[in-house]
């Protein structure tokens, strides 16, 4: 069966044709520059069989993208499509469960739309878009918040009025549900053990967005992410966790202009607010060797060195506390997650999962992380680390109790198994670990 | 020394008498019905007091008056002597605690006229998170906004996590060890706090810009996802002050236990209504103690406080277990204990300290 991933952007649609269930890759690519006319033309990026096809073709909305990555599919390559798997990023209260599309979806689908007002309303269409195109070609939808919905009460409750809480839909949903189940498959089979016993922490740190996951007896119990992918680590250009009483001053200081307090958080700040240069965290670790907490929580940063790394053209003072508000968060969160992990087990965690762009390549991000966890069992061997000589990796020293685990995510292969298991078994929900709902 | 202790409350002032070491009355509430200018009841309100004072002290008069203060941002390191350049520092910053600030430096005027010649001292809950690392006091906000409005962590329970780690560093004296003591420290009150501390120094505290942030408290919503101030005020299309009431005064375990709470209730029942309200708490208690621990890269011992820390013989043994789980080869969980001292004993103390160290006579001149 022939399974055509979409993960559609708000300005892109990347694609992948996997043959299921054998996981081969016939083709992939992305749609770029979807929608209003910019100062490029739209385009598309196709590779397959080795090599990279560009393609300049008018894509004013996701529906025309679609169209033409079909057209390219059929005309250019000849392959057929038998299936598509929409990836989609909140499934709110409704969809616990990754679901075939039928026509009983629709209503529920379209309520998910204010959730998440960048990523979901253009993947619906998208949705919509194959339906009418191609009725008959089975589609499911994948939900990153799926693999979240295990998310205990006492976890996923915020202490809100009862109103809030149930007339508004607010509690934590979770998000990179898809690759957080992806690489924890994958430690599992590293570590020998089936997923219903894996205990984990597993960190997706990407180049725009960061969670952690904590996961107990193979299910996600919490993620760093919450109500919306806002909370928690500091990204790209989001700022984290912030005191509720900020936002509401920066509310007053906007006038109440909702629209400028949530582009300010969501789009201003993180790394590109605060280093003020660059929103990609691996710039600011190029200029800046991390002083004040690689060795630990010993010391501040020293100041001569700071004054040395500047004359050298190295990091500003604003990116060196940009680069330890980063890795700090993410070290308070792996300890919180770690306690509660064992906690829940009744023992240790069994590894940490690092992944996605910073996860996987950034060797200095994993060993300041790492530093001064040996009291949760956790020690990373510095030579593995920062050579590991192909991916997936174990990374810590042979006598760690916990292993660290560096794993490639593929959210577009976890999602052609997904649609596959809901296809080729009938039915029409599976949960997020692909059995039965 | 006759001291005097005093803190606001909302609309009601609170104090207490110590002569010496002594402690001559409970805290007792003191408000002057039907008067509407704040200084005038609080003059009225001190005149009251200062008779009551006399009273318990033989007619001797208060020699200083502590005034309790929620709010000193990263200027006020310690408790501090009121002189005019105090006073100065104090107004620059209503700015950043518009609620409390105002209400204080009336108070101070009111004690001058009442007390004349005793000495004023402002113990301040932020300052024991005065140096508290950039690392953890940063939010991860655009730059030119965080410095405008002086957006920073401050933590607000640093009269009882001071006492704490004063206790905890004399207990590991005491058993001869020499080293810094990594410790937790678990303030347990209406709004509960926890901060991550090697020997003195704070590392990590969960309270935010304002004690919003963090643990839910009694009636406050704790750490939320900002996200969800956003779409409160959007859809109950709501200022700023009503998403503000809705959020520390109809939420925390109140919230989820459907009626007005107090910490100790929330554990010491067994109904179906508290259940979720005390997993949340354990949790969220659990989860900061587990990023203290990786702040300060282990524990050595967890000091309860506050005027709920009678719960420590609930939330010690669950800890440890739960430690102990996540260390491994079957290491104990850390030891803890219970600082007894309450607030204005640990007042008293830090006021004795201050008025030794500056000489008595030169207070009073």
């Amino acid at each position: 069966m022939n399974v055509l991933v979409f993960n559609c952007g708000s300005s892109s649609l990347k694609y992948k044709l996997l043959s299921m269930p054998s996981c081969l890759e016939l083709a992939g690519g992305e749609a770029q520059r979807v929608g209003p006319p910019t100062a490029k033309p739209s385009c598309i990026f196709h590779r397959a069989d080795g090599g990279e096809k560009e393609y300049q073709v008018a894509m004013p909305d996701h529906a025309k993208a679609f169209e033409e990555v079909m057209k390219i599919l059929k005309d250019e390559q000849g392959v057929e499509v038998h299936a598509i798997g929409h990836r989609l990023v909140h499934g709110g209260t409704k969809f616990k469960h990754h679901t075939l599309v039928d026509e009983s979806i629709w209503e529920d689908l379209d309520s998910t739309r204010e959730l998440a007002p960048l990523h979901n309303p253009p993947a619906i269409d998208l949705v919509r878009a194959c339906q009418e195109r191609y009725p008959d070609l089975p589609a499911v939808l994948v939900f990153d918040t799926a693999f979240h919905s295990t998310i205990p009460d006492y976890a996923g409750t915020y202490a809100l009025p009862s109103w809030v809480r149930e007339d508004m839909g607010i509690r934590k949903y979770g998000f990179h549900g898809t690759s957080h189940n992806y690489v924890a498959a994958e430690a599992a089979k590293m570590l020998g053990k089936p997923m219903e016993d894996l205990n984990a922490v597993s960190c997706h740190l990407g180049s725009g967005g960061a969670s952690l996951c904590a996961i107990v007896k193979g299910k996600s119990v919490d993620n760093t992410m919450g109500y919306s992918p806002l909370q928690g680590l500091m990204m790209s250009t989001r700022c984290g966790d912030l005191d509720s009483a900020a936002v509401m001053r920066l509310l007053y200081q906007h006038a109440g202009d909702h629209q400028a307090v949530e582009d300010l958080l969501n789009k201003k700040s993180g790394v590109l607010g605060m280093s003020g240069s660059t929103a990609d965290i691996r710039d600011v670790m190029e200029k800046s060797s991390a002083v004040g907490i690689s060795e630990g929580v010993k010391s501040e940063r020293d100041e001569k060195s700071e004054r040395d790394e500047q004359r050298e053209g190295g990091a500003t003072p604003e990116m060196a506390a940009t680069l330890d508000v980063y890795l700090w968060r993410i070290k308070k969160y792996l300890g919180a997650y770690l306690t509660a992990v064992a906690a829940a087990a009744g023992k240790p965690a069994d590894a940490v999962i690092f992944t996605d762009t910073i996860g996987e390549t950034v060797g200095l991000a994993r060993r300041v992380i790492c530093t001064g966890m040996e009291v949760f069992g956790l020690k990373i061997d510095p030579k593995r680390n920062m050579n590991p000589e192909k991916l997936p990796a174990d990374v810590a020293e042979d006598d760690s109790r916990v292993r660290a685990l560096v794993i490639q995510t593929n959210e577009e292969l976890a999602i052609a198994r997904q649609t596959y298991a809901i296809i080729s078994g009938g039915r029409d929900k599976v949960s997020a670990s692909g059995g039965a709902a | 020394m006759n001291l005097l202790i005093l803190k606001s409350n909302k609309q009601d002032l609170e104090y207490v008498f110590y002569r010496g070491k002594q402690r001559q009355s409970d805290w007792t509430v003191k408000r002057c019905p039907g008067v509407d200018d704040e200084k005038l009841e609080w003059l009225a309100s001190l005149k009251q007091i200062s008779a009551d004072c006399e009273a318990m002290a033989d007619g001797a008069a208060v020699e200083a008056v502590a005034l309790r203060v929620p709010f000193g941002g990263t200027v006020f390191r310690g408790p501090t002597l009121v002189t005019s350049q105090v006073e100065s520092k104090l107004k620059d910053l209503i700015p950043q605690a518009p609620m409390h600030i105002p209400v204080i430096m009336n108070l101070i005027e009111a004690c001058q006229v009442v007390f004349a010649g005793a000495a004023i001292v402002l113990v301040f809950e932020t300052s024991f998170f005065a140096d508290l690392p950039d690392r953890e006091s940063l939010y991860g906000l655009e730059a030119q906004s965080a410095r405008s409005m002086k957006l920073r962590r401050f933590g607000f329970c640093g009269i009882y996590h001071e006492s704490a780690c004063r206790a905890a560093g004399r207990r590991q004296r005491e058993d001869g060890s020499r080293a810094v003591p990594n410790i937790l420290s678990i303030c347990l009150e209406p709004q509960p706090e926890i901060s991550a501390v090697r020997g003195n120094r704070p590392m990590m505290v969960t309270g935010g810009w304002t004690p919003m942030e963090g643990i839910p408290g009694q009636s406050n919503c704790g750490e939320i996802d900002p996200s969800i101030v956003l779409a409160l005020s959007k859809k109950m299309n709501w200022g700023p002050e009503q998403v503000n009431r809705t959020l520390t005064r109809e939420s925390g375990l109140g919230a989820l236990a459907g009626k007005a709470v107090t910490l100790e209730e929330v554990f010491g029942s067994e109904k179906p209504e508290m259940v979720l309200a005390q997993e949340v708490l354990k949790y969220r208690i659990l989860m900061a103690c587990g990023a203290g621990v990786a702040a300060l890269a282990g524990v050595d011992v967890i000091v309860f406080s506050g005027r709920y820390r009678k719960l420590a013989e609930i939330l010690g043994p669950y800890l440890q277990s739960k430690f102990s789980a996540a260390f491994g080869d079957c290491q104990d969980g850390p030891d803890y204990f219970v600082l007894e001292d309450s607030l204005d004993k640990i007042v008293a103390d830090q006021v004795g300290i201050l008025m030794r160290s500056v000489g008595k006579q030169a207070i009073g001149a």
